[in-house]
This record gives structure tokens, sequence and C-alpha cells, in this order.
């Protein structure tokens, strides 16, 4: 079955500044994948072509331009890629998030004080939360994300270990 | 008064269907039209280009508190859980995505958009109640405990 597309084409004044990031971060906030400069996708489910239509709507009144579309790609090669593309935004946030979690862990195994050890319960907490955004804004995760998961229960698992063995020693 | 917006409401429209008809008027009606379509001697809201829509940023349902100027502050922590859902906006709380879910949920509990709105009813009405009754903790209970970690 052939998948459908929100695609959105704009266009925005280019001062201020600031309102090209406004809309680069609310697209990139629900997963939206830039085919190049001011073009932009996203699955056309009723929810994802609304949030679509609700920034197409804002851009003209910021005095810009938008276009939306439902689109469809032109052939299976064609959509494997479009959905390559997707894939491939969640496996390199997958894999940043990954090594951060790497870095906690090694924190973790060197913790000593109480003080060292809530450092690295407020790193977890931020990893935590970036991969919870991730999931939400992925329409096509990557199998990294899986492992991203699950390393972080794992990881989440050995601080509250390492916390309560800290308690009872005090 | 009479209402229009789009079929299929999802948790934008369920909200500002429920805040229009709690706080704004009790004998609201609601009719639903295609994406694009007009009715005459009703007042369009969540549709493309409404005045009860969404503008910088912000959703319907805050549309209709400013415009009404309801400034409960549990209606305005509601607007903002409702933004959160309808925008995938997890950044703004932590109810958000979890409301998105369940709402997308009622869409699939029922064909008829009144009987969406009639599912959604008793669940708003809980949420609004349980962020009144968080707020009131908040204000009059125990801030926060003596000697507890400072964050």
């Amino acid at each position: 079955m052939k998948r459908e597309w929100a695609l959105l084409v704009y266009k925005i004044p280019p001062h201020p500044t600031r309102l090209r990031a406004l809309v680069w971060r609310r697209l990139q906030r629900f997963g939206a994948i830039y085919l190049q400069d001011s073009v932009c996708i996203v699955p056309a489910s009723s929810e994802l072509t609304e949030n679509m239509q609700w920034i197409a709507d804002e851009i003209r009144e910021m005095g810009g331009e938008a276009y939306l579309f439902r689109a469809a790609a032109s052939s299976p090669p064609q959509e494997a890629r479009i959905e390559g593309l997707f894939g491939a935004a969640s496996r390199a946030e997958a894999r940043r998030l990954l090594e951060t979690v790497g870095g906690v862990a090694r924190r973790l195994r060197q913790a000593g004080s109480a003080a060292s050890l809530a450092e690295v319960e407020d790193e977890l907490r931020r990893v935590r939360q970036g991969a919870l955004k991730l999931r939400l804004r992925s329409h096509f995760p990557a199998a990294e994300e899986e492992t991203l998961h699950r390393r972080l229960r794992a990881l989440r698992d050995r601080v509250d270990r390492q916390a309560l063995r800290a308690a009872k020693r005090r | 008064m009479r209402y229009y917006t789009r079929r299929r409401p999802h948790v934008d429209r369920c909200a500002s269907a429920w805040l229009l008809k709690r706080f704004v008027d009790a004998k609201a009606e609601f009719a639903f039209v295609e994406e694009g379509d007009q009715l005459q001697g009703a007042i369009p809201f969540d549709m493309s280009g409404a005045d009860l829509g969404h503008h910088r940023g912000r959703c319907t349902f805050e549309a209709i508190l400013a415009k009404h100027r309801l400034e409960d502050p549990a209606l305005a922590e509601l607007g903002r859980i409702i933004r959160s859902a309808d925008l995938l906006d997890a950044e703004e709380t932590l109810e958000g995505p979890g409301m998105d879910l369940l709402f997308r949920g009622l869409l699939s509990l029922s064909n008829d958009d009144h009987g969406v709105l009639a599912l959604a009813e008793p669940i708003l009405d809980a949420l609004y109640a349980a962020l009144q009754e968080r707020r009131a903790a908040r204000t009059h209970g125990p801030r926060r405990q003596p000697g507890a970690r400072k964050r």
C-alpha cells in the first residue's frame, strides 16, 4: 500500500531571524523531516496533518507563504528513501543519546559520594527525558532506539540499587 | 449559541467544546463539518483561519480562555496540557503526551462525533477536578518539607 505524506513548502520573511528558528523548532518537535531548506514532510495521519496545517497558518500570519500537500512517492523505492530519512534521524539521535548513557554509566561506576550519585541521577533524568521526546517524534524508529530504551531501564535499575546501598551504609 | 468545528474531534476540539459548554454557554450546541466548510449563524472553532483557533503557538482551548477572559488558574493549566497534547510538545507538560494517546483512543470508541464529545466530558471533568485539587494542595499544603534537598 502506498503511504501518504503531508508535505509542507514554505517561505518565511528573513527578518526577524527568530521566526525561522521558531518554525523549525515546532516542526522538529513532532518529527517532521526536512527534504531540503523549507520543505518538510511527515506521515499524513490526521493528527500530524493537522499540526502541519496550523504551522502553515502561522507562517502566513508571520507574513510568509506556506503550501501544504498530501503527497505519495512515485514508486516504492522513492517511498523507501523517504522512510529511510526518518529512520536515519531516529538513529542519529538514539546514537547521540546512547553515547550520553555510556558516559553516565561510567560516572556511576566512579560515583563514591552521595553528592556524585545525585549528579549521576540528574544526568540520567535528562537523558531519559531526551529518550521520551525522541519516542514521541519517531515515526519510523530505528533499532537503536529500542537499544537506548533497554539500556536506560537497566541503568536506572543500577542507579536505584546503588542509591539504596548508599542509604543503608549511612 | 451554535458552534461548529471539523469532524472527528481530537483532544483540542473535545476540550474546547467542553470548555464552551461548562464555562461559556451551558446551552451551547455543536455541529461538525468538513474542513473548509462554513455554517451560517454559528461560530467556528479549531478551524483554519478561525478566531478561536491556533495563534502564536497557543491552542484553540487557550484562545477560548483568552476571548472569554476565563482566568481560573486550573483552566490555564488544563490549557497548557491540552496544548502539549495537541502539538505533541513534551516540553510544555508531562501530562500532555498521555492525553494525546487517550483522546485518540476515544475516536476509535465512537464513530459518532457527538458520541466522542460525550465520552470526553467526564474525562475533562475529572482532569479539571484533579488540577483544582493539586493547585489547592500546593497553595495551602506544606510547600517543602523542612530540611528537604533544594532543587
